[in-house]
């Protein structure tokens, strides 16, 4: 690639993390009429610290959105909290919940262009731990009908090391074929 | 097997003010799924936003939603189209010390979507922005080109790319 601006290539500098600190799994395209995908990061404990997912698409949801969760080993207790702070385009609103699954938003297929997708991005706080409580944090939005823009942070009131996570449309609809989600390990 | 990614592109430091800084030729044969922009800006000249334009295209083919924490009062939320991503609304680069800007471009050598980004604004001395904008396009994305009025000296642009 080129630049117009006068610049250089600049790699990482002393004490900056090395370009194999972050790093790719997996990754799944759907083709259609599929509600989940399961990843088993079992194995992968002594190797990452924290993972990351990458998530951009959309359901087939007839109208509006459906709410995409994810679920840790097979978990589905009500032993999921959250809090968002959300952006409409009109007001900011925040505020908290509990459910079966950490929550975040997609957007349905009906809305304004097949080719609108909603992206997100998952981080995943120290999984692999075996005495702390599991923290997520999200950040995702998209401008279309609807439009919002959301930081959530989640819990799973867990202790357990992940070893499976379930990402899945948890109203009942299926991810649309354009839809992808990433898997990354971040070393630690 | 896993793959070392996060990989840096190209790193831009203005050794001089300038008002356009692009970044072209980006590649899109399918190596890199995302971009992330990495941008620690300061301007002079006159309070502005930063906008980004990809593939050169001046259409009124971008919008984006926002909600900006600003210190005080109801933080406000609304939303933005025009002929580029306004990558801030409520903050703009400071003509003394530096806002940095985080922006994920999504998927942006897909051919079957609209490209989507996530911004994140810090001004220390401002407000705090988060937004999330469209370019209408399923164009794969082969440059941008981020504007001011005049980014100043010692502005640092750095673009990774992000194997999926």
């Amino acid at each position: 690639m080129t630049l117009s601006a006068l610049g250089i290539f600049s790699a990482a500098g002393a004490g900056g993390v090395s370009l194999s600190d972050f790093e790719l799994i997996s990754t799944t395209l759907f083709a259609g009429s599929t509600s989940q995908v399961d990843f088993d990061v079992s194995s992968l404990a002594s190797t990452y610290k924290h993972l990351q997912l990458r998530v951009v698409g959309r359901t087939a949801r007839a109208a509006g959105t459906d709410s995409v969760g994810l679920r840790f080993n097979s978990d589905s207790g009500s032993n999921y909290n959250g809090h968002y702070l959300l952006g409409d385009g009109g007001s900011v609103t925040s505020g908290s919940f509990s459910n079966t699954y950490v929550a975040s938003d997609i957007l349905g297929n009906s809305v304004d262009n097949s080719n609108f997708v909603a992206p997100a991005i998952i981080d995943l706080l120290d999984v692999f731990s075996n005495s702390k409580n599991k923290t997520i944090r999200t950040f995702e939005g998209v401008h279309a009908t609807p439009k919002w823009v959301g930081i959530l942070s989640n819990l799973w009131r867990n202790t357990n090391t992940v070893t499976t996570i379930r990402v899945f449309v948890a109203s009942g609809s299926n991810f649309t074929s354009n839809t992808r989600v990433s898997l990354y390990g971040i070393k630690g | 097997m896993p793959t070392a990614t996060y990989t840096p592109l190209a790193t831009v430091t203005l050794a001089s003010a300038t008002g356009t800084v692009t970044f072209s030729n980006i590649p899109t044969s399918g190596t890199y799924r995302d971009l992330i922009l990495i941008i620690t800006a300061q301007r002079t000249g006159s309070p502005v936003n930063v906008g980004m334009r990809f593939n050169g295209d001046s259409g009124s083919n971008y919008s984006s939603v926002f909600m900006t924490g600003t210190g005080s009062g109801t933080p406000p939320s609304g939303t933005v189209s025009g002929t580029n991503v306004q990558l801030d609304v409520y903050p703009y680069p400071p003509s003394s010390g530096f806002n940095n800007y985080i922006v994920q471009i999504m998927d942006y050598a897909a051919t079957d979507k609209h490209k989507s980004v996530l911004v994140r604004v810090n001004d220390a001395g401002n407000a705090t922005e988060a937004s999330a904008a469209r370019w209408a396009s399923t164009a794969a994305v082969n440059s941008l080109a981020l504007t001011l009025s005049n980014f100043n000296t010692g502005s640092t642009f750095s673009l990774y790319g992000v194997i999926a």
